[in-house]
């Protein structure tokens, strides 16, 4: 088949529908910034250029995309086991903050071979055992996890704000809602000079593609995608649905961990105060946009890193308010979800078919 | 006068051509009934009649009027009404709440006391005996079924389409429907009914049309047709497929008991005592049958045997180990094989691929893996061989199995299930849903299995399979087992048993 052939038989969802809602998703935001009384053709260019106009840009909005890739493959990964686990946030925060204890109190006395390692480790584990409580309470009380994953989101926002405002981990000089610095030895290395563009990158497309092959080549991932897809003939089948329940919901946590745990070693390098501008809870926009496939949230991630850049860049060169990005920003969510979701109804249609 | 007629319709799938280049006609106040084998079509023609697919060439004309339908809404507007194979009921809602559903353009507000009324006067005018406050759930399926088309009804439904509703029902079920379905009739509504019984299609069709790989290929008066007939057409000179049974050792039959079920006592979904203290034996080398209608207790004890429900109270022991209260992977493990009653829901997974449904139970033992990894080109080779063996009919094993047709959805299970020549097997309805030929070959395989030694419990709700193939028949009602070999003979009887009219041998 030439390439020609190839093109006019993609389908009209494959080339009108995503064409349709990119010039929607402009067309709004144009409209509501034109309301508001600025230039939208300033806004769009100062956003494209903020995003992809130099290499420094283009290196920040790709480490801007790694927290959105980690979590996303969190929530994707427990999604595909029939779990939803809106708890990411949490997960994310809790790893953070274990991490910040691992970075303070063993990484100085480690060399960074076993730093690094470690103190991700931790941060990993974190989640997975956050995550692990909702998994318990589900198989052992029948407890719904989209609840209970919510509530261990509070929670995990609390102790935070109290690790670090008057809690162990507040800097010793307790000025403000902040930790100190971690161990230099935990710091994640960066790999291009003036860019703070950084190893947690390679690491987490690795882990995707990694994830990937579990679940579609592995007897896990199998037993994993069959609980989630139809847990009663899972269980007919004699695939124990609780030890799947419990294994995805931790990797997935452990996931959400590690992504907080990079996010502190490599560019923060330090807890605060609203340590996460809500990744967890936009990660599920990012499954969904990949259709719950790891190698799709990849680029899913990626998009959400450009418009997180997008919209600094648009506050900072055009003065936009930060709450007028947040408006596009969820403008543009909400029309790329009408087109990710939309695919998931065209599946429910085929199979309400027989 | 023809209130539907279908002029050179296709459809195609991909590279498939489903319906093929159709012409059908149904004429006002006819029964007509569409006959094939599984694959043949006829699912995917009523699909488009009831808009739920779009034919890619040819006219379908309503009372002469040609007709785009492009969705069941459409459909319904038009006057097409359709019972699906799978009931689309909402099962914590009442009779009256799910056929007020049906209907739409009614305005914002329910008005409860206006639904149930209607639906009483409905239910009333055509002898259905239902209750219009009664929750889906509380149902038995003939009811269920009734409440489909009902729904129909409502919506003032003038052809209506039943896609093999006969498969779920027991006999005395089917006289009832065959009755309502004269009724409708005679009231001047046109039903189009399909169906793998001959004998049934004899009973209650004025005309019969058959098709064959998607096409249609013949079509008479039934006043015309006999059922040998009507099965030379549905074959055409296919041989019928023959059994490989090249894996099967003979032992010769033994005395030894594979399963022994003693006193159980087993609770149901809504937590009332669904099978009461039942004691079995199945031995090594036998076909035990359990006949009886749906809901009285049978689905429960087959669940609790392999694992997934829990017996309160009793034994059950295979070859003398207990697997009471055991997992599933223990039980199976043991060499249990189970073929559920409701295989869509229970035995597959439909939007995996037929090779990933061929392995469910398997995808964990040695020779399905290379260490974590799942052993492709194994799994590969395996699942050509049962598609081979089984017929399934599907042009890659790669597909999902919600694209196949209804009962080469089911060919999947018996296939994975059977195949593992497990010591004990565990058959729900396992002919349900089957063309003649197919259900032939589960039957042969159901022997072969015993002259292998291998012990077998049939649960039917169709007394002929259970009588022809069993060595032993129990009958089950209200949670009671009752020993009906001694009567195997004396149709009234063994009716009376069923019905529950004589609990007490
Ligand atoms: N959604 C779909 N996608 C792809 N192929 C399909 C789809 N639906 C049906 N088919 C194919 O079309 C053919 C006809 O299927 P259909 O369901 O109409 O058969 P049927 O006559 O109803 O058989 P059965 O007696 O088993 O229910 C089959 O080969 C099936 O695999
Ligand atoms: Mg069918």
């Amino acid at each position: 088949m030439n390439v020609l052939s190839k093109f006019t038989s993609l389908s009209r969802r494959q080339i009108v529908f995503p064409l349709a809602i990119l010039l929607s998703t402009l067309f709004t935001n144009g409209i509501i910034l034109a309301l508001c009384s600025y230039n939208p053709w300033e806004a769009l260019w100062v956003a494209v250029v903020g995003a992809f106009g130099d290499g420094q840009r283009i290196a920040e909005t790709l480490i801007k995309g790694v927290p959105f890739l980690l979590t996303g493959l969190a929530v994707a990964f427990s999604f595909r086991c029939g779990i939803w686990n809106i708890g990411a946030e949490g997960q994310f925060l809790v790893g953070a903050i274990a991490s910040t204890w691992c970075g303070m109190s063993i990484a100085p006395h480690l060399p960074s071979v076993l730093a690094i390692p470690l103190t991700l480790l931790v941060g990993a584990a974190a989640g997975g055992f956050w995550a692990l409580i909702a998994a318990l309470l589900k198989v052992y009380r029948g407890v719904q996890e989209v609840i209970s994953t919510i509530m261990l989101n509070y929670v995990a926002i609390h102790l935070l704000s109290y690790m670090v405002d008057g809690g162990p981990l507040q800097e010793a000089a307790k000025r403000g809602p902040q930790s100190d610095m971690i161990a230099a030895a935990s710091h994640l290395p960066r790999l291009i000079p003036h860019t703070r563009f950084h190893i947690g990158l390679p690491l987490a497309i690795a882990l995707a593609i990694i994830l990937f092959i579990i679940l579609f080549r592995t007897v896990l991932g199998y037993q994993i995608r069959a609980v989630g897809a139809n847990p009663k003939a899972a269980q007919a089948a004699g695939i124990s649905i609780s030890k799947n329940v419990i294994l995805a919901l931790f990797i997935s946590g452990a996931l959400a961990g590690l992504g907080g745990a990079i996010e502190l070693t490599a560019l923060t390098r330090r807890l605060f105060l609203n340590f996460s501008p809500g990744y967890g809870y936009t990660a599920i926009a990012v499954a969904l946009l990949a259709k719950l496939h790891p190698l799709w949230v990849i680029l899913s991630s990626l998009l959400f890193g450009a418009l997180k850049t997008g919209s600094d860049a648009m506050q900072q060169m055009a003065g936009i308010s930060a709450k007028m990005t947040f408006v596009i920003q969820a403008t543009i969510i909400f029309f790329v979800l009408i087109y990710g979701v939309s695919g998931f109804r065209e599946q429910r249609r085929k199979l309400n078919v027989e | 006068m023809n209130v539907l007629e279908l002029n050179g319709i296709t459809k195609r799938f991909g590279n498939l051509a489903a319906v093929d280049n159709v012409d059908f006609d149904l004429k006002t106040g006819e029964i007509h009934a569409v006959l094939g084998e599984n694959g043949a079509g006829k699912s995917t023609l009523m699909n488009l009649i009831y808009g739920l697919h779009q034919p890619d060439s040819g006219e379908i004309r309503i009372s002469g009027e040609p007709t785009r339908l492009d969705s069941p809404r459409n459909a319904i507007a038009h006057g097409v009404g359709m019972v699906h194979q799978h009931f689309l009921l909402i099962q914590n809602l009442t009779v009256a709440e799910n056929i007020a559903l049906g209907i739409r353009d009614r305005g914002f507000r329910f008005r409860r006391d206006e639904a149930n009324q209607k639906t009483r006067e409905l239910s009333e005018q055509f002898g259905f005996a239902i209750d219009p406050e009664a929750y889906i759930w509380q149902l038995p399926v003939g009811l269920q079924q009734r409440v489909e088309i009902l729904k129909a009804l409502a919506a003032d439904a003038r052809i209506l389409i039943l896609d093999e509703p006969t498969a779920v029902l027991a006999p005395q079920e089917v006289d009832e429907l065959f009755s309502i379905l004269r009724r409708l009739k005679a009231d001047g509504r046109s039903i189009i009914f399909i169906s793998h019984k001959l004998k049934e299609v004899m009973r209650i069709s004025d005309r019969v049309t058959v098709m064959r790989n998607g096409s249609k290929t013949y079509v008479t008066n039934k006043a015309d047709t006999s059922t040998e007939e009507l099965a030379r057409q549905m074959m055409g000179n296919e041989p019928p497929v023959s059994q490989d049974d090249s894996e099967l050792i003979e032992e010769g039959a033994s005395d030894d008991a594979a399963l022994n079920v003693q006193n159980v006592e087993i609770r149901g979904d809504q937590g009332e005592i669904a099978v009461q203290g039942v004691s079995l034996e199945v031995r090594r080398g036998e076909i035990v049958g359990i006949a009886g209608v749906d809901g009285n207790g049978q689905v429960e004890l087959a669940e609790a045997l392999i694992g997934l429900r829990k017996v309160i109270s009793g034994d059950i022991r295979l070859f003398d180990t207990s697997i009471t209260n055991k997992t599933t992977a223990d039980i199976r493990g043991l060499g249990v094989g189970y073929i559920p009653g409701d295989r869509q829901s229970a035995g597959l997974v439909v939007n995996f691929s037929i090779s990933e449904n061929l392995i469910l139970d398997v995808h964990h033992l040695r020779e399905h893996r290379k260490r974590i990894l799942l052993d492709k080109t194994g799994i590969s080779d395996d699942s050509e061989r049962l598609i081979r063996n089984y017929d399934i009919r599907t042009p890659s094993m790669d597909i999902e199995a919600h694209a196949l047709s209804g009962g080469n959805q089911q060919k999947i299970v018996l296939a994975r299930e059977i195949s593992r020549n497990p010591a004990l097997l565990i058959a729900v309805n396992p002919t349900r849903g089957l063309d003649i030929n197919a259900a032939e070959y589960v039957h042969k395989s159901l022997i072969a299995q015993r002259q292998a030694s291998k012990a077998v419990l049939l649960i039917s709700t169709e007394l002929d399979e259970a009588l022809a193939l069993s060595d032993r028949v129990f009958v089950m009602s209200n949670g009671n087992l009752i020993d009906a070999t001694s009567k195997r003979s004396d149709m009234t009887a063994l009716g009376l048993l069923i019905t529950g009219a004589e609990t007490h041998p």
